[in-house]
């Protein structure tokens, strides 16, 4: 009878609690993605996954070239082999792996902080007292293709559960509109503003899509790299001191980053110029 | 007449003399002093930059410039350099200061 009891106590209160639901972050996923658009209505949204690919046809002709035998598949299978190695250990970690990067980044009411996938790979290796991949390095970024290629085609679906994760997406959203560095420019002048103008031989991509197929190939690296490593690209172009990977400041973007692009599909690994 | 012009003509190339050599004179005993003094307040300045995370890209590199100059004796060039980096701190301080609220940097066209 008392067990009976606190269940039915368990379950009102589960029932009563409401589920936490913003307003300001769900208007920001519908303004800007309607900004997009508007922009450039040709565009399908799902294409928008594509960056500056779904705007310039004769970048596009060069990718989809590039994509036939894409230079990332080699990291895909050492992705494959690193996972395998330790697949006892991070099937403990991600239950539904490795097919799960349109779930990240997340807030972790635990760490009370942004956790990206790449940050769980190295927590769950600290627990099974594995060392740490470096996140600059060739493996964790092997392993991430592997995760982004196992994801490929689900839907980006990142949350925001309370107050605390809303205030780590909107330190990510002041970063994102905060001018840096001496040339005096915020990510939106390039992606938003701009988005689809030549900067010099470059087209500039529209923020809408940019997070989805990561890690990347990018022909100026000559490997793949994670998006954090572009973030440190980003700063360095406008003369602004760059933070470290997987810094707070890199997490709380790369959350406010993702969840404008939430409904669209991850296709990563990806190739870029 | 003629000697007379020749004493002023000789009394303003000592005076030239002096001011550049008083300018070029690395041996002054005023320019590392001055250096030490720009080099602490440079150094604070560009710490608080990165603490508060408006630093810009350069600042370090040439407060680095500098100190490898004043090791080789070279004050003049490192203040020079000291100079700039103190500009680039209080700039790169402004730039931030005006941007402390996150509802006037989004655009209208988001709001």
């Amino acid at each position: 009878m008392h067990t009976f009891a606190t269940i039915i106590l368990v379950i009102s209160v589960t029932l009563l609690t409401p589920v936490y639901a913003d307003q300001e972050t769900a208007a920001d996923i519908a303004n800007i993605q309607s900004y997009f658009m508007e922009k450039f209505p040709e565009v399908p949204f799902q294409d928008f996954g594509n960056g500056v690919y779904a705007l310039d046809p004769v970048a596009r002709e060069n990718w989809l070239a590039l994509e036939e035998f894409p230079p990332y598949e080699v990291n895909i299978d050492n992705g494959q082999a690193l996972w395998e190695e330790n697949s006892h250990i991070y099937q403990l970690c991600f239950p539904n792996g490795p097919g799960i990067k349109h779930q990240y980044p997340q807030w972790s009411s635990e760490l009370e902080t942004v956790v990206t996938l790449a940050m769980e790979i190295n927590l769950c290796r600290q627990k099974h007292n594995i060392a740490s991949y470096d996140y600059m390095q060739a493996e964790i970024n092997d392993l991430l293709a592997f995760m982004a290629y196992s994801s490929r085609g689900k839907i980006i679906d990142i949350q925001i559960p309370n107050e605390e994760a809303k205030q780590a997406y909107l330190g990510g959203k002041k970063f994102y509109f905060t001018r840096r560095g001496q040339l005096n420019f915020a990510c939106h002048h390039c992606h938003f503003d701009n988005a689809g103008k030549r900067l010099r031989s470059e087209s500039l991509g529209p923020a809408l899509g940019q997070t989805t197929g990561w890690p990347t190939y990018r022909n100026k690296w000559g490997a793949l790299g994670p998006l954090h490593r572009r973030y440190i690209g980003c700063n360095k172009q406008v003369r602004a001191a760059p933070f470290d990977a997987q810094s707070i400041e890199y997490r709380n973007l790369e959350y406010f980053h993702t969840h404008m692009n939430n409904g669209l599909a991850i296709n990563g690994p990806s190739v870029r110029r | 007449m003629s000697t007379h012009h020749s004493r002023i003509f000789k009394l303003i190339f000592l005076i030239i003399l002096s001011q550049l050599t008083h300018a070029n004179g690395d041996s002054s005993a005023e320019h590392p002093i001055e250096y030490e003094q720009l080099h602490l307040q440079v150094t604070q300045l560009y710490a608080q930059a990165r603490l508060k995370h408006y630093a810009w890209r350069d600042t370090e590199k040439i407060i680095t410039q500098a100190s490898e100059l004043a090791n080789q004796g070279e004050y003049i060039k490192a203040n020079e350099l000291l100079r700039q980096a103190h500009q680039q701190c209080i700039l790169a301080a402004q730039q931030a200061s005006t941007q402390a609220h996150l509802s006037e940097l989004v655009p209208y066209y988001l709001k």
